[in-house]
């Protein structure tokens, strides 16, 4: 990637549903092909933080920059074309289709020969869905479910990747594994947004990271360095050192 | 025996009901509310091409042949079609577009915005009864317009008998094309009935299951957030869902035109009104998340009460007609009750699963 203009750039925003303010001043950047990683306790804000990176927020002050552009008033439909993808901690696959189905959902606006191609190199990272084709994706187990929900923003190429606690509910053998697709992904030059409540499992994965507290972010700086200190690791995450 | 027409009638109106029930259910699969303006879409749609068609008629000057219907009336002709058939082809064209633009209007102007200032289930239903009497409001001034009624005076001149002299109480079904068969006399109007809900369930079909439109429309449906997320434009998608509802209702217009008694704006209530009830009763029977299942459930509740109800008066010598609607509340009643989710969840594979368990004494 050239330089480290970062990839999405919010300026002092103050954001949430309605009419209702659920982030406060944030200002938070992405570097291009790096992990950056989202923490915070339950209702802090780290969804509705990648949400307002999608759009999917009202915005009431400041501004969301992507690529250089300011992109605050875009539709949420319009960036994904313009290649952010976000994978829903919740409801983040559409159960009553089948497998196949997905996958063609997230393809639809592609050139058909693109589409195959790149559902290879998917089904190479997660070469169970390849036998799931056909079932519906209801059925599927909770980590199948979550590769099906990674698999889907893979698809689109995304120059920025969201992903919303793509652990939650899973059992710890299955934690481990998300977590290394999320650093293969990372190690392939994907631009990473990972919000997640397994501070330490995501910290050992990602590069950069923020802790969201009511709305503000209160910390930030290397994962690395986070792992390390241990008042903050205390403090804001709940581990023990 | 049952009398052919008895036979005739109650497939027309449950083909109608049937119709009209899945663009209910449609339109309710987008925004959760049951629609109460949606027989409206059809009386609007039925009443302007209505017009076109008396235009036309003038414009024309097309007169009514009535040597040949009556010469139709004693058998010696197997069809009367008292109009070009261009103009009936023409005229569905127009009924299903006019249908669509009301349905899109409806979703864009009232429902879409109502959404995105957080209202409720119960507001955007209401919402619905007021665009609803909107329509009717419109449809008055419609019928009344002087242009309108010159238009109907001529219209009489040229057709004589064939239309009724005022357009607020709009007469067209002498224009109802006709065929013997069998002995038998089928109007156009009853085999398009049939044809449409045909149609209808082989397009919805192959729409949801087959094109990519149909596949966006579901997931959509099934999960807005994420079909946004994908770069689907999910407002565009529903609104494009309300068009199709919207021009299903266009089609049973169509059909109205040529049933005198569904045509009438200037009555506070009309036969159309009470259509409602038995849409949403086919909508609900159905199982109001299945598109399939409104189709049935629509059939349905219009055998009852045109072919059930009927059979029953004749058997039990009680006046039951004026009750039917009673039939299909009834129906309701006891889907809800047993199967809540409508005939469609007996024919789903989870429901089918469950079954089987039971069957074999496993418990669900």
């Amino acid at each position: 990637m050239a330089g480290s203009e970062p990839v999405v750039k919010l300026e002092g925003v103050t954001a949430g549903y309605g009419k209702f303010q659920v982030i406060f001043d944030i200002d938070f950047e992405v570097k291009p092909g790096r992990i950056t990683v989202v923490l915070g306790p339950n209702g802090a804000g780290k969804t509705t933080l990648l949400n307002t990176i999608f759009g999917l927020t009202t915005i009431f002050k400041g501004r969301v920059v992507y690529e250089g552009r300011d992109i605050t008033r875009v539709p949420a439909y319009k960036r994904a074309k313009l290649g952010m993808a976000y994978t829903l901690q919740l409801q983040n696959i559409f159960s009553s289709l089948s497998v196949k189905e997905n996958l063609l959902l997230a393809t639809y606006d592609i050139p058909e020969s693109d589409a195959r191609d790149r559902l290879e190199e998917v089904f190479q990272l997660f070469p169970r869905l390849k036998e799931r084709l056909d079932q519906k994706a209801g059925t599927l187990s909770g980590g199948e479910r979550q590769m099906l929900a990674i698999a889907i923003s893979l698809l689109r190429k995304p120059k920025l990747m969201l992903l919303d606690e793509p652990t939650a509910g899973l059992a710890p053998k299955l934690v481990k594994e998300v977590f290394r697709s999320i650093r293969q992904l990372g190690d392939q030059g994907y631009t990473i947004v990972l919000a997640e409540q397994n501070a330490k499992g995501a910290l050992e994965v990602g590069d950069e990271a923020v802790v969201i507290v009511s709305g503000r972010i209160v910390v930030r700086g290397k994962a690395e360095e986070l792992l390390r200190e241990k008042d903050i690791a205390k403090m804001y995450l709940g581990l023990e050192a | 025996m049952v009398d052919p027409q008895t036979v005739i009638q109650a497939l027309y109106y449950a083909s109608l009901i049937s119709i009209l029930s899945v663009g209910v259910t449609l339109s309710y699969m987008t925004t959760r509310v049951f629609n109460f303006a949606h027989v409206r879409f059809a009386m609007v749609a039925g009443y302007v091409t209505a017009a076109l068609i008396v235009y036309l008629i003038v414009k024309l000057q097309i007169p009514f042949d009535k040597k040949a219907y009556m010469a139709f009336a004693r058998g010696e002709l197997t069809s009367f079609v008292p109009l070009p058939t261009w103009i009936y082809a023409l005229s569905l064209v127009v009924a299903a577009l006019i249908g669509g633009a009301v349905a899109v209007l409806q979703y864009v102007a009232i429902l879409k915005p109502l959404e995105r200032r957080g209202a409720g289930g119960l507001t955007l239903m209401i919402s619905t009864l007021g665009f609803d009497f909107i329509l009717v409001a419109i449809l008055f001034i419609f019928a009344t317009l002087p242009a309108i009624r010159r238009l109907s005076v001529e219209a009489r001149n040229t057709m004589s008998r064939a239309i009724s002299p005022d357009f607020t109480s709009l007469k067209l079904d002498t224009l109802d094309p006709r065929f013997l068969v069998g002995g038998v006399e089928l109007r156009l109007s009853v085999i398009l009935s049939i044809l449409f809900a045909v149609a209808t369930t082989l397009g919805l079909w192959l729409l949801l299951r087959k094109t990519k439109l149909g596949v966006m429309m579901r997931s959509s449906i099934e999960n807005p957030s994420l079909a946004l997320v994908l770069g689907i434009n999910v407002d565009r998608v529903f609104a494009i869902t309300w068009f199709i509802a919207g021009a299903i209702a266009g089609l049973a217009g169509y059909l109205f035109i040529f049933a005198a008694k569904l045509l009438k704006p200037m009555t506070p209530t009309t036969p159309s009104d009470e259509i409602i009830v038995s849409v949403f009763a086919g909508s609900i029977v159905g199982g109001i998340n299945s598109v399939a299942g409104s189709i049935g459930g629509g059939f349905l509740i219009g055998l009852i009460e045109k072919f059930f109800v009927p059979m029953l008066q004749s058997a039990t010598g009680l006046d039951l007609i004026k009750y039917d609607k009673v039939f299909s509340m009834m129906a309701v009643g006891l889907t809800l009750l047993f199967i809540p989710e409508g005939l469609a969840s007996l024919l789903s594979p989870e429901r089918r699963a469950k079954l089987r368990l039971l069957r074999r004494g496993g418990g669900g």
